[in-house]
């Protein structure tokens, strides 16, 4: 199995259902153009290929050069760098976004020029920057807390909100669903998990997420400053008249040259700042160098792909449903929007990022398929929702998110930290390109066959709809998990007296001496082995189960772990696995455990005894023994260094 | 002092809580599972950018006497002793218990038939580390993404930076160890200070290890 294909295989497996749901509804509920149709399926064939290639190139590419700035920044030494330097990557990765140029192009029109798209896109970038580097500033110095910090954030929304029209408060949510787009969000995921494990520490599982949702809240308030400042305050336009496209392959020739300009002018901003921060800074070895190259082309081309597929299958299919079904079985609306909400956003690209990012900066102990089921229900109830807000004329946006917002803040704080991150950072995820096309054009069809909906408004609160449900459905989630949580036994840190004794003599064998701790006391357990006269040691991040099992709706929950391998002399093996048994409290169930393999070392000039007595006779002969022995495997005491 | 094998077995994605599930109502108490991976060799996928595959690794202590059923288990369940379905291999260990202290020699395995060679790199590394085996006779090999005890610099914010690093676990036969051996020492240029260091496990049994296609080119070539 390689690569590519265990990304068709998971990306048709999300894909599956949407297409399997779709033309159940065009064979039994409404009547479908069969272009419209066929190009809905040559539509998905697109978006299938160009997802799992996109996929592929987020690994490669983005996931590294996420890293490497995260590096960059962390090591900062000054607080000056350090602010500019976020503050240009989250600037950078939001300038060149086309949909937020697009959204701009709409606002400039909308308001009869007052508010120029330049300006607009510039103003959003910045805050977005802003909140970047707000958010890598509390992340690394670790005083505020992350739901404290979100609260605040929210709080200034709500205190601005009161100042600007209702309009502006929706052109505001969507630029903030506009900023998080298919590129920008896998980025600032990945440049979150490195920057947190850079870190380290006890809350390296919670720090890992957080900062989508930080950076989602810039668009909103950059909006309502522009709005308060410029005095702009309404917003007229009339909607698009909706054409269907006729013909099958024509529509979609008719996109590709455009997406692929779209795609490649986002892509830039970033691929220039990494290839010159490479050439100055970084350099990278060529192979992995050559690698992210590769990476960055095959974003480029998945995601053109994936695009076109959307926007030609997708966009007129979601219309003529949407039209189709509230025109015939007004009832059925927010049953179909439940429905589609449940299953259409698991398609989203960054979804799947989140997905992964969530299985390897958490060792695989928060259950994936509950997250991804819980961020279905919510986003499900949200189109639900907003399907009401359509049919019934008294019932307004704010009447969900108000209550939505408070429910998210106050539930932050109640629910497991790793949940809240992940919760923020769902809302910024759901309401991706899929949503933003397919969800945005079912509900404005459904609008524009409604009388007493405009489609303007109601169209715009779909997405800030999509944004806050799966904040409060994955919190809610996240303070069951805690409860268990806590009901389990918890471990009591000891004090350690400090007592190394070094060995005199030749080093003849070496053990491999195995600690498994639970995560955050690996670097506790390090200074401890090194007092009592260990070496070096490699830590791993993996999950366990021995002793308590934790179960949670049937999915079993494991603890997380760090596993220690450390080299030590024979002779000292003992005393190390004797202190770490001590000090850790290793004996009690499911708090850890200690064990030694026999091993040969070769360190910095070294010779090895491949485990054997026998084998340190052969390697005699060896032109690489004989040079040193085996204590300099070992580094020096500490005090030393 | 108890004893017994340590079990590592690498799986696809996935797997490893199933596996650990079936080991634990085997009799065996704990099991660490981490995301690594794996490299097997193709040049077209390579080219591509795309030759690693995701895998699990598990690691589990089995006691003296649940070994046999538990290989056992794994060839009839998850049929590892064909070709790609994940492999398993033995290393001695000794747990550690503060009741019972035995004499601090380790029994030592002369007849290992096998060898874990792991080597600890500069992330990033893991890949070439793994083609300059390959290329002294190693068929795979799976790389764990781990990082260093942590030093405290003067950065704005006292963080104490935890070095990444990449893991590389070949498992080989005895015979054939040494080049490797040699190979990624040479070739990693291990022999300068803090680029690296390389260690090696006895493995005692090893099942669904790829080494047929070698010696069939051998004997056709």
């Amino acid at each position: 199995m390689n690569l590519l294909r265990g990304k068709i295989h998971e990306v048709s497996r999300s894909l599956l259902p949407v297409m399997a749901l779709v033309m159940l509804i065009t064979f039994t509920l409404v009547k479908v153009d069969p272009d419209v149709v066929w190009r809905f399926l040559l539509g998905g064939f697109l978006l299938l290929i160009g997802l799992a290639v996109f996929l592929l190139g987020v690994d490669l590419a983005m996931a590294p050069i996420g890293d490497r700035m995260a590096q960059e920044l962390a090591t900062s030494r000054s607080a000056l760098k350090m602010a500019f330097f976020s503050f240009l990557l989250g600037f950078l990765v939001t300038v060149a976004e086309p949909d937020l140029l697009i959204l701009s192009q709409q606002v400039q029109t909308a308001s009869g020029g007052t508010v120029s798209a330049m300006v607009m896109v510039y103003v959003v970038s910045a805050g977005v920057g802003l909140l970047i580097a707000l958010g890598t500033f509390r992340l690394l110095g670790g005083r505020v807390s992350y739901p404290l910090f979100m609260a605040l954030a929210y709080g200034v929304i709500l205190l601005l909100s009161f100042l600007v029209s209702e309009e502006f408060l929706a052109v505001g949510f969507d630029s903030s669903g506009a900023t998080t787009g298919a590129l920008t969000t896998p980025f600032v995921l990945a440049l979150t998990v490195s920057l947190s494990r850079i870190k380290g520490g006890r809350n390296a599982e919670e720090d890992s997420f957080g900062m989508v949702g930080v950076m989602s809240v810039g668009p909103i308030i950059a909006v309502m400053l522009l709005s308060i400042l410029s005095g702009q305050e309404r917003i007229q336009g009339t909607p698009e008249t909706f054409v269907p496209a006729s013909g099958i392959l024509s529509p979609i020739l008719h996109e590709l040259p455009g997406v692929f300009r779209e795609s490649f002018i986002a892509l830039l901003p970033l691929t220039a700042l990494f290839f010159l921060m490479n050439a100055v800074k970084f350099k990278v070895p060529g192979r992995e160098a050559a690698r992210i190259a590769k990476g960055l082309v095959y974003t480029l081309l998945g995601l053109v792909l994936f695009l076109t597929g959307v926007y030609s299958g997708f966009m007129d299919m979601g219309q003529v449903i949407g039209r189709s079904i509230a025109e015939r079985f007004n009832w059925l609306l927010p049953v179909v929007g439940f429905l589609l909400g449940m299953i259409v956003v698991l398609v989203e690209p960054a979804v799947h990022v989140l997905g992964q990012q969530i299985e390897e900066a958490t060792g695989g102990r928060v259950p994936l398929r509950l997250i991804r089921v819980t961020l279905s229900l919510g986003v499900a109830l949200a189109i639900a929702g907003s399907m009401l807000r359509i049919m019934i004329p008294w019932v307004k946006l704010w009447y969900f998110l108000l209550p939505g917002f408070l429910a998210s803040v106050i539930l932050s704080f109640r629910s497991d930290p790793v949940f809240v991150g992940i919760a923020y950072d769902a809302g910024g995820v759901a309401s991706g390109p899929v949503t933003a096309t397919f969800v945005l054009a079912f509900a404005q069809g459904a609008a524009a066959m409604t009388p007493t909906a405009n489609v303007l408004v109601d169209g715009f609160g779909v997405i800030a709809m999509v944004a806050m449900a799966p904040v409060v459905s994955i919190m809610t989630l996240g303070m069951f998990f805690r409860r268990r949580e806590q009901a389990l036994p918890r471990l009591e840190e000891t004090r350690a007296a400090p007592s190394a004794e070094s060995l005199p003599g030749r080093i003849e064998f070496l053990d491999c001496v195995v600690a498994v701790v639970k995560r955050g006391l690996s670097e506790r357990a390090v200074e401890i082995a090194r007092e009592a006269g260990a070496g070096g040691a490699t830590i791993l991040h993996g999950r366990g189960s021995g002793g308590h099992d934790m179960k949670l709706f049937h999915v079993e929950v494991q603890k997380e772990k760090e596993i220690i391998f450390m080299l030590t002399d024979t002779r000292q093996s003992e005393t190390v696995a004797d202190r770490l048994y001590r000090e850790l409290d290793l004996g009690g169930e499911g708090s850890g455990t200690v064990f030694m393999m026999p091993s040969g070392a070769y360190g910095v000039g070294m010779p090895v005894s491949i485990g054997t007595r026998e084998d340190t006779a052969e390697e005699e002969a060896d032109p690489l023994h004989g040079k040193s022995t085996a204590e300099e495997l070992l580094p020096k005491p500490p005090g030393g260094d | 002092m108890t004893g017994g094998s340590c079990i590592f077995t690498v799986v696809d994605r996935g797997k490893a809580n199933s596996l650990l599930h079936r080991a634990q109502q085997m009799g065996v108490r704990r099991g660490t599972i981490f995301l690594g991976e794996g490299t097997m060799s193709s040049r077209l996928l390579d080219l591509l950018g795309i030759s690693e595959t995701r895998k699990e690794v598990l690691l589990m202590a089995v006691p003296e006497g649940v070994s046999d059923a538990l290989y056992g288990m794994l060839m009839d369940e998850f049929h590892m002793h064909k070709r790609n379905r994940g492999i398993a291999f033995s290393v001695p260990y000794r747990q550690y218990d503060p009741e019972n202290k035995a004499p601090s020699v380790f029994s030592r395995q002369t007849d290992a038939p096998h060898v874990c060679l792991i080597t600890v790199l500069e992330r990033g590394l893991g890949t070439e580390c793994m083609g300059k085996a390959r290329a002294a006779g190693a068929r795979g090999g799976t790389i764990l993404h781990a990082h260093g005890a942590g030093v405290p610099r003067d950065f704005y914010f006292p963080l104490v930076v935890e070095p990444q690093k990449d893991m590389v676990m070949i498992v080989a036969p005895r015979e054939s160890a040494p080049a490797i051996r040699d190979a990624i020492y040479t070739g990693m240029r291990l022999e300068r200070k803090g680029s690296g260091i390389l260690f090696a496990l006895p493995v005692l049994r090893t099942l669904g290890l790829y080494e047929g296609k070698a010696s069939e080119k051998a004997v056709m070539g």
